[in-house]
């Protein structure tokens, strides 16, 4: 009898697979099924287990021989600060950001308890037919502890299978709004501070959020940069455009001046200064 | 006997495994969370948001959809109202501490909120947030938000044996604990009085030199105040009001906002990073940087 148990035991936990998981958990969610062509939502949502959690660091391995990365939503999700947005190498995203202050969870008066915390949703084209996993390859979370402390929690990826048939808009993504305004800011460095002067921008995209930034000087190309970006002051005010760019190559452009070394009232200073002595320098050579 | 026990026990295992593959998984960590209730009323006519910000009056025999915030902060304090991020309104608290504050939505919406009080001598609390989905036409409330303590130290460095005297403000005539971390752990607790004023000398005779953290909470709560850092030495040094003694405020403004973010943001994974920027000193600039960062956000 007692054989007969302990088979049991050992064959259940290695037939039906069951894992030690943590009260913890980062999951991603996609429906099961896509039709090919179909542009669709992949939710990665944070079940904290009761902890306060402040800062996340992600990279989601996908099948790219079936699927593409065609962007991100940020409305719905809590991550609003970005130090990394969702960006695509190498069939792998990452994306890495904060929520100052820290979040427990959703409340939501139709749920018993909290809801997970959606971090992003990712947003995908299906390419041709066949089956795959959305799963995690890191995933750092962080306690808003006042310490970083990380937080202990598992992994729960998610199975698609993309189909032969007409294309069924689930996620309804036809991103022709451009970004939303936004502001430059002009960060000046102290005289014995380290950091430089510096300029820092920041936006949103609705729609598919944004793929890139550009930045250009006068007289130079454009490139692409992320915020902060370091500048350095020359002798007179410089103009410089941030162009804002989504995952459907709409973009938005917003400019800052740069003060130059010389300002211009300065300038106007030595002039006054300069033709106050010339008149004082004549008129005394005139009284001598 | 023991025999039928391991017998029992056995049984137990095989059935917990069998109900673990239904589940998926179980929960090995068993935590609190706080004592926030949320309930969601259909939604009346009446002009509501006292803080400022909603129309008034009401479009008759539609209801109004609407989320409340209620709770404690500081006796005679302040409490703001940031939605997304912007602020939205701000209201006073009573002589108890108690506040609330409704807005009025528009929208079926999953919304971050986030608060943050101040009290009476001017210190302001933590950012809390609330991520909430609001019912078109309902009144969601959000009852039970309570601040924890805010706090203020007398000494940047106290000398080995002396006093370090904490005070601050929480609820009128409430237990909290005064958490002392580093090399050693201490903890104190006391009662706040009837204005909710709170002030200890505390002896730290017995505590060990080095770099230490003071926090303050409810006996009953998780939610901590701002860790406040001092060191023990050979000195005492008292607190000197420009300075700043919030990790990462390089730029020594008393806020953590986005132009701290972004320095942080310049010094991401560079070399020797200035020590302000290096909120945790080990001399890297990552995750956990930002992660303290956020945790002293000020907006």
């Amino acid at each position: 009898m007692k054989k007969i148990i302990y088979t049991l035991i050992i064959t259940s936990f290695f037939l039906f697979g069951v894992r030690i998981s943590f009260a913890a958990s980062v999951s991603i969610s996609a429906q099961e099924f896509i039709k090919v062509g179909d542009t669709f939502e992949v939710i990665v949502s944070v079940d904290s287990g009761g902890e306060l959690i402040n800062s996340i660091d992600m990279v989601v391995d996908y099948p790219e021989d079936l699927i593409s990365f065609a962007g991100y939503k940020t409305e719905e999700g809590v991550v609003k600060l970005w130090i990394s947005s969702p960006k695509e190498a190498n069939g792998k995203i990452s994306f890495s950001g904060i929520i100052p202050g820290g979040v427990l969870g959703v409340y939501d008066a139709n749920q018993k308890g909290l809801s997970a915390i959606p971090l992003t949703t990712l947003l995908f084209k299906a390419k041709i037919s066949g089956a795959g996993e959305i799963s995690f390859s890191k995933s750092e979370i962080l306690k808003n502890d006042g310490h970083g402390t990380s937080l202990t929690h598992s992994e729960i990826g998610s199975v698609i299978n993309i189909k032969e048939g007409n294309s069924v808009q689930t996620g309804g993504i036809e991103d022709k709004g451009i970004p939303e305004p936004f502001l430059i800011s002009f960060i000046e460095s102290s005289l014995f501070s380290a950091t430089p002067s510096m300029i820092i921008f920041n936006t949103n995209d609705r729609e598919s959020g944004i793929k890139e930034y550009q930045i250009k000087s006068a007289g130079e190309d454009w490139k692409v940069a992320s915020s902060p970006v370091p500048v350095t002051k020359a002798l007179f005010s410089n103009n410089i455009v941030v162009r804002a760019i989504d995952f459907n190559n709409n973009y938005r452009e917003e400019s800052i001046e740069i003060p130059g070394l010389l300002r211009a009232k300065y300038l106007f200073l030595i002039l006054i200064l300069l033709l106050s002595s010339v008149w004082l320098y004549k008129l005394l050579k005139y009284k001598i | 006997m023991a025999k039928n026990f391991s017998k029992k026990f056995l049984v137990f295992l095989l059935l917990l495994s069998l109900f673990s593959y239904r589940n998926t998984s179980f929960a090995l960590i068993l935590v609190d969370t706080e004592n926030v209730s949320i309930s969601a009323q259909v939604g009346n006519t009446l002009p509501v948001n006292p803080g400022g910000g909603g129309s008034s009056g009401g479009s008759v025999g539609i209801p109004k959809t609407s989320v409340r915030f209620s709770g404690f902060a500081y006796p005679n304090g302040t409490v703001t109202l940031l939605k997304e991020g912007i602020e939205l309104a701000t209201v006073s608290s009573d002589s108890s501490g108690a506040f609330s504050i409704t807005l009025e939505e528009s929208f079926n919406k999953n919304i971050l909120y986030s608060l943050f009080a101040t009290d009476s001598a001017g210190n302001r609390s933590l950012l809390i947030n609330y991520p909430i989905v609001v019912y078109t036409g309902y009144l969601t409330q959000l009852s039970g938000i309570r601040f924890p303590p805010t706090i203020n130290i007398d000494k940047t460095e106290v000398k080995v044996g002396d006093y370090l005297t904490v005070s601050g403000y929480a609820v009128p005539n409430e237990d909290i604990e005064l958490v002392i971390e580093g090399p050693e752990k201490k903890v104190f607790t006391l009662t706040t009085n009837n204005k909710g004023f709170y002030t200890a000398t505390l002896p730290l005779g017995t505590l060990a030199k080095g770099d230490y953290l003071v926090s303050a909470k409810y006996s009953n709560d998780t939610r901590i105040s701002k860790l406040v850092s001092f060191t023990i030495g050979d000195n005492n040094i008292a607190v000197i009001k420009n300075t700043t003694n919030i990790p990462g405020d390089c730029n020594v403004d008393h806020i953590i906002n986005i132009v701290d973010f972004s320095i942080l943001a310049f010094w991401y994974g560079k070399l020797n990073p200035p020590k302000c920027v290096d909120t945790n000193s080990d001399n890297t600039i990552n995750l956990t940087d930002f992660s303290i960062l956020a945790f002293y956000w000020t907006g």
